[in-house]
């Protein structure tokens, strides 16, 4: 069926992005939260998360200093943060009550208990002693809801628009990690690149992406910085790498044209091709470690042009591109509102 | 422990739905009393609190929204079902179908020739001195005649077991959602209860629906594209409108999802615009275009009506209904039925005093501790005066209120409604119930089996309406030749 209205199109992208966004977040903290026990300088591996989702400036106006619990609460509980767990539930479920007449009642269903369970979290959740659990039972409802969305969803074009917000936030969550985390590595010296490294630093990282396992397997025995940030970009039989999600994302944009023969996905496809071109190129530079930051900005920035596409052609986002920020400038500022959802609704 | 709460039911002088007149106090349906009787108050508890917790769990909820939160709150559902006899519901059916077609009759005649104010049987000033008369839809006849294709007339039962009309709704009614969930969660909660029972079912209500709107489509056509045009998801009956999209299969829209091109509709979709055909609208007349109605509506779409007009749309219901199912004509039903089909009504209305009518202020006025007053447009359960309940001070506000604005009101008898039993915070109670049969219409008339039964859930409150504290009960209809009253087990002790 082509006649999904644009609207449910974006409900459905955003829908997916908030599901995987949720997943991430959890896992993250929970991954840390593990990692941090025990630690005498605990205190001070909490804020680089302020960094993966570029929060300093607006925690430091609302709560001042950093401290773990303040972070844990930021991420968590607090609904005045659009990006904490509980308002991305409530996003998810919204986008989700949208979509209610097209979903099946069994995803809906999921939605709405896990919303119900996790809506107010009550401060034992968040002690040091329920916090990671508290986060993999919310990973665990996320990947519960895919399972469902997966098993019952009607393969219409419905299904590409979910996909496609799933696998970019995917994809952008991926690329902000190792951003962020390689960055820790060259200024804290977490690990020589290159070199042996920080063996528990690089463990953190594969967990928490859900990695580790499949590193090892692949790599037996090593770990070293250049072959965990190629085997999180480049691997592709990692469901998580950046590859496999890019090429997730050219298999659900060419069924638009193919099967629904909608026209605008040609557009969606010449982005997909830069994001292409960027990996291709990457995979071959023997300095990729050490360029990761402007590897990392262009897949961002080529992701956000996936999204605009998508707006003009299938959402019904204004005409054609209204004149934005030089890529230079623009870079973060611009990179956090496009991963905002900013649908208007009546009232 | 072992408390049955049946067992002490006692339905204080009402005409029953399960036991049927206080003198006879007959069970109905034997074996269902029988099965309710062994149940200990823990069990009905339990069984409720189910329902409760899956109506949450499947947000089949209405929502309020303040400025950082959305709190889901649920229709009361209560576990007892409330039961009609097929020959109940033969006489009901045939009375809805009857009523509905007397009302399309009038919304015809009303928007073009107006014979009936002509001769006489409606006051002329009724009509077009009414807020929801569309003066400039004269000489707009929809396909098939059909006006109203959606309606619900709300019925009761008096202390003879006698229905009567208390209001038609030929606007956008409501409550639908709820007879279909409610059988559902009830065969989800209390499958040992149904078990056996031939009750007929509810769930072909979407499919009906949609033949109905197809057959009003107003090009010839196999596959007209019909659609659910909803306020948003900030309406309260959001959930329903969900309920009706997806049984039905249709896009749910919004206004800011259709445009209007060349005095047609179109919806925004991944493809491009799409031509659409009917809109089952779930939003007032006032809402609908603001070029027409109210100006700053954004929730309906500009040039809506012209499309209408043109013949190029659909609005189900459509627009204008709102004169035929005001409180003031509703008087005049048993008239216009007579009037239109030569018969007499076979649903009773409420003996109606118009109070615009020198004669019913008077009668209004010195039986006013008797009386319920009612005023004339307004919805819902507000402003009413219960007479009988009423403090000196309420019915001497009332009594000015009349005085000063008599066309303003109607006046009605008390009504003694029909009780069920009802599980209440303090055991089972009786309560008083109301009926609400959903009809659709397109070239002919379909009545779902059963309707909305709403029960008023404050112990003696008589106001059943969801706004004032009322719940739902799931309605049975049986099958013709099932058990009904007067069976000989109902005496074995």
């Amino acid at each position: 069926m082509t006649d999904l209205l644009s609207r449910y199109a974006e409900s459905l992208f955003w829908f997916g992005r908030y599901v995987e966004r949720t997943a991430c977040l959890a896992r993250l903290l929970e991954v840390q939260t593990s990692f941090d026990r025990g630690k005498s300088n605990a205190g001070t591996t909490w804020s680089w998360i302020l960094t993966l989702y570029d929060d300093h400036e607006r925690f430091r106006a609302d709560h001042g200093v950093a401290t773990p619990d303040k972070v844990i609460r930021f991420y968590v509980s607090d609904r005045d943060n659009l990006g904490s767990i509980v308002a991305s539930i409530r996003a998810m479920r919204e986008n989700a009550r949208t979509l209610r007449s097209i979903i099946p009642t069994e995803l809906w269903h999921q939605v709405n208990v896990f919303y119900n369970r996790f809506r107010d979290p009550t401060p034992s959740m968040l002690s040091d002693a329920r916090l990671s659990q508290t986060c993999q039972m919310i990973k665990k409802e996320c990947y519960a809801l895919q399972g469902v969305a997966y098993a019952t969803i009607y393969r219409d074009v419905a299904w590409n628009f979910f996909q496609l917000g799933l696998l970019i936030e995917r994809a952008d969550q991926m690329s902000r990690l190792l951003d962020v985390r390689f960055a820790q590595v060259r200024d804290e010296g977490h690990a020589e690149t290159g070199g042996p490294g920080d063996f528990g630093f690089w463990s953190v990282l594969l967990r928490s992406v859900a990695a580790q396992q499949a590193y090892l397997r692949a790599h037996p025995g090593r770990r070293d910085a250049d072959s965990v940030a190629r085997f999180l970009i480049f691997d592709p039989a990692l469901p998580r790498s950046i590859v496999f999600c890019a090429a997730q994302l050219e298999v659900v944009v060419h069924g638009l044209r193919r099967d629904y023969n909608l026209r605008g996905a040609t557009n969606v496809l010449q982005k997909l091709d830069d994001v292409r071109q960027v990996l291709d190129v990457a995979v071959n530079d023997e300095n990729l470690i050490r360029e990761l930051h402007s590897f990392n900005d262009q897949i961002q920035r080529d992701l956000i042009a996936v999204s605009d596409e998508l707006g003009e052609h299938f959402f019904g986002h204004g005409g054609p591109e209204q004149e934005t920020d030089s890529p230079e400038a623009g870079g973060a500022q611009s990179q956090s509102q496009s991963n905002t959802q900013t649908q208007s609704q009546s009232s | 422990m072992t408390a049955k709460p049946l067992s002490t039911y006692d339905q204080n002088g009402f005409y029953c739905e399960m036991l049927g007149l206080p003198v006879t106090a007959q069970a109905k349906l034997p074996e269902l009393w029988e099965r309710l009787l062994s149940y200990d108050a823990e069990e009905l508890e339990a069984r409720a609190s189910e329902a409760t917790g899956e109506l949450l769990d499947l947000g089949i909820t209405f929502t309020v929204y303040s400025e950082r939160d959305a709190i889901d709150r649920i229709l009361p559902f209560d576990i007892i079902p409330r039961v009609l006899s097929a020959a109940d519901w033969q006489h009901i059916e045939k009375g809805v179908i009857q009523r509905v077609t007397a009302l399309n009759l009038l919304l015809e005649d009303l928007y073009s020739d107006q014979k009936i104010l002509k001769d006489g049987v409606i006051p002329r000033e009724l009509v077009v001195g009414n807020a929801n008369f569309r003066a400039d839809l004269i000489g707009y006849r929809p396909p098939c005649g059909t006006f109203v294709h959606v309606a619900g007339v709300d019925l009761i039962r008096d202390d003879k077991g006698t229905f009567l009309v208390l209001e038609d709704n030929a606007r956008t009614p409501s409550g639908v959602s709820y007879v279909v969930e409610n059988r559902h969660l009830m065969q989800r909660a209390f499958p040992d209860l149904l078990a056996g029972f031939s009750v007929r079912s509810v769930s072909e209500y979407g499919e009906r629906l949609h033949e109905k709107l197809c057959e009003v489509a107003p090009r010839d056509g196999d596959d007209p594209t019909v659609v659910l045009l909803s306020p948003g998801v900030f309406n309260s009956a959001y959930f329903e409108h969900i309920f009706l999209a997806r049984e039905m299969g249709i896009p749910l829209v919004e206004g800011r999802d259709l445009s209007i091109e060349d005095d047609c509709v179109f919806m925004h979709t991944v493809a491009g615009p799409k031509r659409v055909d009917v809109i089952y609208r779930r939003i007032d007349d006032d809402f609908l275009d603001p070029d027409v109605f109210n100006p700053d509506s954004v929730l309906g779409v500009r040039g809506l009506v012209r499309a209408v007009l043109a013949g190029n749309v659909t609005l189900a219901n459509a627009i204008g209904t709102g004169v035929a199912d005001d409180k003031a004509v509703y008087a005049y039903m048993p008239r216009v039925v007579k009037y239109y089909l030569g018969e007499d009504a076979i649903l009773p209305n409420v003996e109606t005093h118009i109070c615009r009518e020198p004669d019913a202020l008077a009668y209004t006025l010195d039986n006013l501790d008797k009386l319920v007053v009612k005023p004339v447009g307004a919805s819902g359960g507000y402003g009413i005066v219960i007479g009988p309940k009423a403090s000196k001070e309420e019915l001497e506000r009332c009594a000015e209120q009349l005085k000063a604005a008599p066309e303003d009101y109607i006046s009605q008898p008390m009504v003694n409604l029909s009780v069920s039993p009802t599980l209440t915070s303090d055991g089972v109670a009786p309560c008083h119930v109301d009926l609400r049969p959903f009809a659709v219409t397109g070239r002919e008339t379909w009545v779902l089996p059963g309707g909305l039964t709403r029960v008023a859930m404050r112990r003696g409150s008589i106001i059943v309406n969801s706004s004032q504290g009322g719940g739902t009960k799931d309605t049975w209809v049986l099958e013709d030749g099932a058990p009904v009253a007067e069976s000989p087990e109902a005496d074995a002790p």
